[in-house]
C-alpha cells in the first residue's frame, strides 16, 4: 500500500501500479517465511535485544514478520538532527503504528555522532548489544560474503532477512497490505530503479552513488536546501 | 509603462535539468554588462566590488541585496530583503524524455608523462579530486519554455525602449537554457516576446480557482481563495535562487 505524496508525478504513480500487480503476483515462498520466523523466534529468546527501523521496505517487513512471530521486543529508531531525516518515514511510521502494537522508541542523534559510532554506544547502553536489522544478502557483495561466512547471526547483528530477495521484499508489503515510503514511487517515470532508492537521511555525503544526490535533488530538493541553509 | 508579455524560447537541442527562472536570467545578463561598466568608471577596480556587483560565485559568500540588479521586469517589494520579480516560473511541456550520463575518469596511460617529475603516482579513481564520476542526467525533449511576466520600457537620453525591445536586448545574450550548455543541450534557436492579454505572472485563472504560477514567501502574500496547483516548500523567491540566504518558507507550483 503505497503511501501517496504531493512528490509523486503522473507518470510515477502509473509505473508504480504497474510494478505493484506485478508484485502481487510474485509467490513468496512458504518456506522462506517459515525460516525467518523460526530465525527470528530463536535469536529473539537470547537476551537482551532490539529491532533498529528506517521504515524503509526491509524494516516493514522485518517488523512485520517479528509481529507475525509473536515477539515483543523494543523497536529503535534512530533520527538524524538537523533536517537530515527523510521527511516521508514519519507516514510510514504512523500508518504502521496505528496498525500494529510496537514498543517502540525513537532517539535523536547529530551527525558528527554517528561519524564516530556514539549513537551505537548510546543505543546498546539503553537496548542491548543485540540487534535486528533489515540487510539483505542481495544489497551488496559485501552483505553476501557477511552474510554467507556468518549466517543470519554474527552474536551481534541479526539478520532476519539476509536470504530475502528483492522481489519477494516488494511482494510481501504488497500481499500484506503493508505501508509502502512514498519514495519508493519516486522513479522518475522509470529513469531511477526501485532497487536503488534509499530512505534513510538526506544530503549525506556518504552514499551518494548510483546518482543519489541527483535523485534527491529531483525529489526531495526542498529538504536539502534546509540542511544547506543551516 | 508596465505590460503583460509572454516570452517563449524555442529551443533546438533538449534541455538537461529544470529550465532557469525569467529574472534570474534577466540579472545574470545585466551582471555582467554591469560588471564591465564598473571596471571602465572605476580604472581597474575592486575586485570584490566586482564580486558583489557580479552574480554570487560561491555560495559561501554574501548574496547580493534583493533587487540590486536593474532588469526590465517589474518588481513588488514585500518587505526589507524580499523583492519578487512579477514573472511565472518557467512552463513547459516533456515530450520525452531520457537519462544521459555525464562521465569523466582520467586515463593513467595519458597522465604519465606529467607525472615524469615526480615519478609513479598513484591516481585514486575513487576519492580526491580525481574521483571517476557517472553522473546521471536527466534529458527531456522540450520544443519551448514559456514564461509569462510584466515588463517596462526605458528611457535613456532621447532614446525610448518598449517592454518588448527591453527583454529582447536582454534575453539575445542567452544561448542556451538548463545544464551542460557547453555540450550543446539546451539551445535557444529563437526567443519570442510578445504582448500578452493579461497579467500571469503569480496567478493564473482557472475554472477551479486561480493556479499559483511561480514561488512566493509563504508569511508575506496572503495567498487567493481556492488557490490551486501549489505546495508548501523551502526555498527560494529572488535570484540567485540557489543561494541559501534567498532560502525560506514558500509556496511553490507543483
Amino acid at each position: 500500500m503505497l503511501i501517496t505524496s504531493t512528490r509523486h508525478r503522473r507518470a510515477d504513480l502509473a509505473l508504480w501500479r504497474e510494478l505493484e500487480d506485478a508484485d502481487l503476483s510474485v509467490a513468496v515462498p512458504e518456506t522462506l517465511i517459515s525460516e525467518t520466523t523460526e530465525a527470528i523466534q530463536a535469536w529473539s529468546s537470547g537476551g537482551r535485544c532490539y529491532a533498529g527501523t528506517s521504515w524503509g521496505k526491509d524494516s516493514v517487513v522485518m517488523l512485520h514478520l517479528f509481529i507475525m512471530s509473536g515477539v515483543s521486543l523494543p523497536t529503535v529508531y534512530m533520527r538524524l538532527r538537523g533536517h537530515c531525516d527523510n521527511p516521508d518515514c514519519d507516514l510510514v511510521r504512523d500508518i504502521f503504528l496505528s496498525r500494529f502494537s510496537l514498543d517502540y522508541h525513537e532517539r535523536w542523534f547529530a551527525p558528527e555522532e554517528c561519524r564516530n559510532g556514539e549513537h551505537w554506544r548510546a543505543i546498546q547502553d539503553e537496548f542491548g548489544d543485540r540487534r535486528a536489522t533489515g540487510l539483505r544478502s542481495d544489497e551488496s557483495t559485501n552483505r553476501r560474503m557477511s552474510i554467507a561466512c556468518l549466517g543470519l547471526d554474527t552474536g551481534r547483528s541479526f539478520r532476519p532477512l539476509g536470504h530475502w530477495r528483492l522481489k519477494y521484499v516488494f511482494a510481501y508489503l504488497a500481499q500484506q497490505s503493508l505501508p509502502v515510503h512514498p519514495a519508493y514511487a519516486c522513479l522518475g517515470g522509470g529513469r531511477w530503479p526501485r532497487e536503488r532508492l534509499r530512505t534513510h537521511s538526506i544530503g549525506g555525503e556518504r552514499g551518494t552513488e548510483f546518482g543519489r544526490r541527483e535523485w534527491e535533488q529531483e525529489y526531495y530538493p526542498e529538504a536539502l536546501r534546509r540542511i544547506e541553509a543551516k | 509603462m508596465s505590460t503583460p508579455l509572454k516570452v517563449t524560447a524555442w529551443l533546438a537541442a533538449p534541455l538537461v535539468g529544470d529550465p532557469p527562472h525569467l529574472d534570474a536570467l534577466c540579472e545574470w545578463v545585466v551582471s555582467q554588462y554591469a560588471v564591465s561598466i564598473e571596471r571602465t568608471l572605476s580604472g581597474s577596480g575592486d575586485p570584490l566590488r566586482h564580486q558583489e556587483i557580479a552574480d554570487c560565485p560561491h555560495r559561501s559568500q554574501r548574496a547580493p541585496r534583493c533587487g540590486a540588479m536593474p532588469i526590465p521586469i517589474d518588481r513588488v517589494k514585500l518587505s526589507d530583503d524580499v523583492i519578487v520579480s512579477r514573472c511565472s516560473s518557467p512552463l513547459f511541456r516533456t515530450d520525452y524524455e531520457y537519462v544521459d550520463h555525464f562521465a569523466m575518469r582520467i586515463d593513467a596511460g595519458n597522465v604519465g608523462p606529467l607525472m615524469a617529475e615526480t615519478g609513479p603516482q598513484t591516481i585514486q579513481h575513487g576519492s580526491t579530486a580525481t574521483k571517476a564520476m557517472f553522473r546521471p542526467l536527466r534529458v527531456r525533449v522540450v520544443e519551448r519554455v514559456v514564461w509569462f511576466c510584466v515588463a517596462h520600457g526605458s528611457q535613456s537620453g532621447g532614446t525610448k525602449r518598449s517592454p518588448q525591445g527591453c527583454l529582447r536586448k536582454v534575453l539575445r545574450e542567452i544561448a542556451g537554457l538548463g545544464k551542460k550548455v557547453a555540450y550543446g543541450y539546451g539551445r535557444v534557436a529563437k526567443w519570442e516576446v510578445e504582448p500578452f492579454h493579461a497579467d500571469w505572472s503569480w496567478f493564473a485563472p482557472s475554472d477551479a480557482g486561480p493556479v499559483l504560477m511561480r514561488a512566493l514567501p509563504r508569511r508575506l502574500i496572503e495567498l487567493p481563495e481556492r488557490l490551486q496547483g501549489y505546495r508548501e516548500s523551502f526555498g527560494a523567491v529572488a535570484p540567485p535562487y540557489w543561494h541559501p540566504e534567498r532560502y525560506m518558507e514558500i509556496v511553490e507550483p507543483c
